[in-house]
């Protein structure tokens, strides 16, 4: 039974809510810009584009929070679940995009909308809610009051708000957003996040606390025979898998501990060294046979990735491997309990666990090398609650934490000890032991980054196959697929674990399906592509350049000192010049008119001015 | 003889092999077993488990997503199965596990 | 230079190509992608048998090698790869593909490994003449939602990330298609064993 509606896949509506007059509108989705950019964080970095440009300060009003669903979004295909928020970042001041699993996504979507954006700010702390009304397609939205929730804890204000898993969804921001940190995350659902990046110090800019969703709208699909056998061979596909059917639900993220521990490519004690004595005791096994309660999934998915642990003082989700890694191998750390309760105070508090755990790596560092006057030293873990705490709140040394470690580096005199590419924390993967990755962080968009492609699966799992990790010639070409792809798989809004037993192929023929418009694969990829380079002219447009495609000093010149890594450090150079030349873009980086013109990024003009 | 160590599900296999229940802490110390390739290793961890074996081997090759490192180099980059062994090498065995993108598929179910 | 480590990716495929039947001694050709460059066999060079200066690397846009390379591969190769996300691709002549390839416009799958790999592969004429960009771009067009075509009579193309991959979907449409060849022989009924498969040619 095909659906006859104008359109099929996107609600086709945009929510506009300006902060600062109270005006609440609904706005028709452009077309075009659908085909072309899909949701998520395609449709986000597009609306970006023209709302917030080069002279507006990320913490001001005139910077805007873009919500983005995407034309999979509560269909119920797998994983349909996930949403984006788009802003410019106030750790990086690059474009930025995150993305979350949980429900709000699916929520959202259903209350009759593909995108949310805020602007502005309000005179005093807000919430929004959206329910729905009499009519299913025309919700109500209103912009209430606060005041009694500022101040609290994300648990305790998620409660508060009536979440309800399936009915009723907050996302909301804790007092680290509240108090502007830069590396705040907005949460929802109460446990999941939003995180890299600081789009929770935006959220807290704008005074707003928390947006509630209520929604019963449901997504039309075009040729539902199709999009039938698309379940049936996605659901097929994750069972016939075994990372999805077994490796994800059963150890979780952390399962590959490890293994980038054994090959030497585990950073340790903020990257001095790339292996940990104490993997083990903080590995995915560890994790598994001592603090694992059971696993968890998020809407429509069967892999069931999430982990829930409880120790003598907490219970909750996670903690996932980046994070394990965070305040585990980089600060020295072996107490899995210690790591459990951070993760659950970062979410309680509303900040990502990777850049809180690196930049108390770093102070780790600054203060073991006489720069900061601090207890902290590798494997304080005792130290870790308070510090968070003070972060938080910015109380004391944590007012200087509270803002990342690059900031906190050069303000004592070291900025080469912040672990981070554009500002942003490098996470658990040594570029100096895996040659692409460090192709990877030196070159995407947000800032170091695992999640807009990973060289995990190629250089160290053989997923599809092994590729020499040391190997640098060619290799150029691998890390641009997989961040064409990434890209891709975030507009649509997806799980990125369905690729893991998926190809992109279905994601194509589901895309067309549900939409009705035929996308091949190779458009779909082509999607992500755009993206991409949007993402790049966004941040020339601000003024970075090609020496911000870099990593710090210490991958460049240090080398390893032990274990199978020793003597490597980060080949980035060739691989950058090969990378530049086979993304279409010039010597500087910048992407050429004719690449521009074959991503139908007619128009879009990059400031030539700035390139020196 | 080399260190053998096994990991993920891997190790509850052979730890039913053993029959140690308890015995999960050495198992994660890891092995002696001797031999002087891979091939060797893994004939001797067959013998000590069947489930071990099955989940290992797929008529006498490496299952697909199974991993071994030595010494912190992936065995698929030197002589795979045939890879020869020294006694102080330590053998690292790894289950299929997730992570990265791009997977892709391989075999029908 | 070529990297070692992708020099002997080349003569692994090449070998299980010829070996496995799927090519002539001297026809078909393999290339990878690296960055924006191409590596591809020299014209005349055996697959089975690829040494070092067999392997010809050359531009993305024209060919800088100083070697002349056969104009019809290298276009359709480069062609493809300025279109799609290709990384890899490989083009032999699998006898029994090509044989059903000359009586339909679509390759349909029957047995268990092809319909989950595959599910169906498009026949495409080769209209123009061998070597012009009108054949390459309709050949990139193709793959562009199809990770492996047949070009009627002539062989197939395969894309993938690696020459593994593409390998892979060769030697599974070749091996789908002598299953099918053999069903012929037996000719009877066909009992229907899959779910959901009359989707399958809406693919």
């Amino acid at each position: 039974m095909s659906g006859d509606s104008d359109h099929y896949g996107w609600a086709g509506k945009i929510l506009d809510i300006d902060l600062t007059t109270g005006a609440i509108k609904s706005l028709p989705l452009d077309e075009t810009l659908a085909r072309l950019f899909l949701g998520g964080r395609g449709l986000g970095t597009r609306f970006l584009w023209d709302e917030v440009g080069p002279q507006v300060d990320p913490l001001s009003p005139a910077n805007v929070l873009i919500f983005a669903a995407g034309p999979l979004t509560a269909t119920g295909y797998q994983t349909s679940n996930r949403f984006s928020v788009s802003t410019k970042s106030p750790l990086t001041g690059t474009v930025l995009d995150a993305n979350s699993g949980g429900y709000w996504g699916m929520q959202f979507k259903k209350s009759g909308y593909d995108a949310l954006i805020v602007r502005g700010r309000a005179e005093q702390p807000v919430y929004i809610e959206i329910k729905p009304s009499s009519e299913v397609a025309v919700p109500q939205v209103s912009i209430r009051d606060a005041s009694t929730l500022w101040g609290m804890r994300v648990r305790a204000v998620t409660e508060k708000l009536g979440q309800n898993d399936n009915r009723r969804n907050v996302l909301c921001i804790g007092p680290a957003g509240e108090n502007l940190s830069r590396i705040a995350a907005i949460m929802n659902d109460g446990q999941r996040s939003l995180a890299r990046g600081g789009p929770g110090a935006v959220m807290g800019s704008k005074n707003l606390k928390a947006i509630v969703v209520e929604g019963k709208y449901r997504p039309e699909i075009q040729d539902q025979e199709l999009f039938k056998f698309m379940l049936y061979e996605t659901r097929k596909l994750l069972r016939a898998s075994p990372l999805t059917s077994q490796a994800l639900p059963e150890f979780g993220t952390s399962v590959v501990m490890n293994l980038v521990n054994n090959i030497g490519a585990l950073p340790t004690r903020n990257y001095q060294q790339s292996q940990f004595e104490g993997a083990e005791a903080i590995s995915g096994e560890a994790l598994t046979d001592t603090y694992l309660v059971k696993n968890a999934s998020c809407w429509a998915c069967p892999i069931g990735c999430t982990r829930i642990s409880k120790t003598e003082k907490v219970e909750g989700e996670g903690p996932e491997f980046e994070t394990t890694w965070a305040f585990g191998a980089q600060c020295g750390n072996d107490d899995l309990a210690a790591i459990i309760e951070a993760n659950y105070l970062c979410n309680d508090l509303g900040m990502d666990t990777i850049s809180a755990g690196s930049t108390i790596a770093c102070a780790m560092e600054l203060a073991e090398k006489g720069y900061l006057d601090a207890d902290l030293r590798f494997g304080r873990a005792d130290l870790f609650a308070q510090t968070l705490e003070d972060m938080a709140y910015r109380r004391g040394l944590g007012d200087d934490l509270a803002d990342g470690s690059l900031r906190l580096a050069t303000r004592y005199g070291a900025p080469e000890l912040s672990m981070s590419v554009k500002g942003l924390e490098m996470p658990a993967y040594d570029p100096r032991g895996m040659q692409g990755q460090g192709l990877l962080y030196a070159t995407s968009n947000r800032g170091a980054c695992h999640m807009r492609g990973n060289m995990l699966g190629l250089e160290v799992l053989g997923l599809p196959k092994l590729i020499d990790r040391f190997q640098v010639q060619g290799k150029s070409s691998y890390v641009i697929l997989h961040q064409n792809t990434s890209a891709m798989i975030d507009s649509l809004v997806i799980c990125k674990f369905t690729n893991m037993g998926v190809a992109e192929e279905y994601f194509a023929r589901v895309l067309s399906a549900v939409t009705g418009i035929k996308y091949a694969t190779g458009d779909l990829i082509r999607v992500g592509e755009r993206v991409y380079n949007l993402e790049r002219l966004y941040n020339l447009r601000e003024g970075f350049s090609a020496e911000d495609d870099t990593l710090p000093p210490r991958l460049l010149n240090e080398a390893v000192a032990e274990g199978p890594s020793k003597g490597w450090v980060s080949k980035l150079e060739p691989m950058l010049k090969e990378y530049y030349r086979a993304r279409g873009w010039d010597e500087q980086g910048v992407p050429r008119p004719q690449k521009l013109a074959e991503l139908e990024l007619h128009g879009f003009s990059y400031p030539k001015e700035l390139v020196p | 003889m080399p260190l053998v160590k096994l990991y993920g599900n891997l190790r509850k296999l052979a730890r039913s092999a053993n029959g140690t229940g308890g015995g999960d802490r050495r198992i994660a110390h890891g092995l002696n077993i001797s031999g002087d390739t891979v091939q060797a290793i893994i004939e001797g961890l067959c013998a000590s488990s069947p489930e071990l074996c099955a989940a290992l081997l797929d008529q006498g090759v490496l299952r697909p997503y199974i991993r071994v490192i030595i010494n912190g180099r992936d065995i698929e980059l030197a002589q795979g199965l045939a890879t020869p062994l020294d006694p102080q090498d330590q053998v690292d065995i790894f289950p299929p596990i997730a992570g990265g993108s791009l997977a892709g598929q391989t075999t029908a179910p | 230079m070529i990297d070692e480590r992708i020099y002997e990716q080349f003569v692994e495929i090449g070998r299980d190509l010829y070996d496995g039947g799927l090519i002539s001694s001297h026809g078909g050709n393999i290339s990878v992608r690296l960055g924006d460059r191409v590596v591809i066999k020299r014209r005349g060079a055996q697959l089975g048998r690829l040494k070092p200066h067999d392997l010809i690397e050359t531009g993305l846009e024209k060919n800088d090698s100083g070697v002349a390379l056969a104009s019809t591969e290298l276009l359709a190769h480069r062609t493809i790869y300025k279109q799609t996300p290709a990384l890899a691709i490989v083009h032999c002549h699998p006898r029994t593909a090509i044989a059903f390839s000359l009586s339909r416009d679509e390759i349909v799958p029957i047995d268990n490994e092809a319909s989950y790999l595959l599910k169906k592969v498009p026949v495409v004429t080769e209209e123009y003449p061998s070597g012009t960009p009108e054949m390459a771009n309709k050949l990139a067009a193709m793959l562009q939602s199809d990770k492996i075509v047949m070009l009627r009579g002539n062989g197939s193309f395969a894309t993938g990330q690696t020459l593994d991959e593409a390998f892979h979907w060769t030697s599974t449409l070749e091996e789908s298609c002598q299953i099918a060849l053999y069903a012929k022989l037996i000719n009877e009924p066909f009992i229907e064993y899959r779910k959901m498969s009359e989707a399958y040619s809406k693919w």
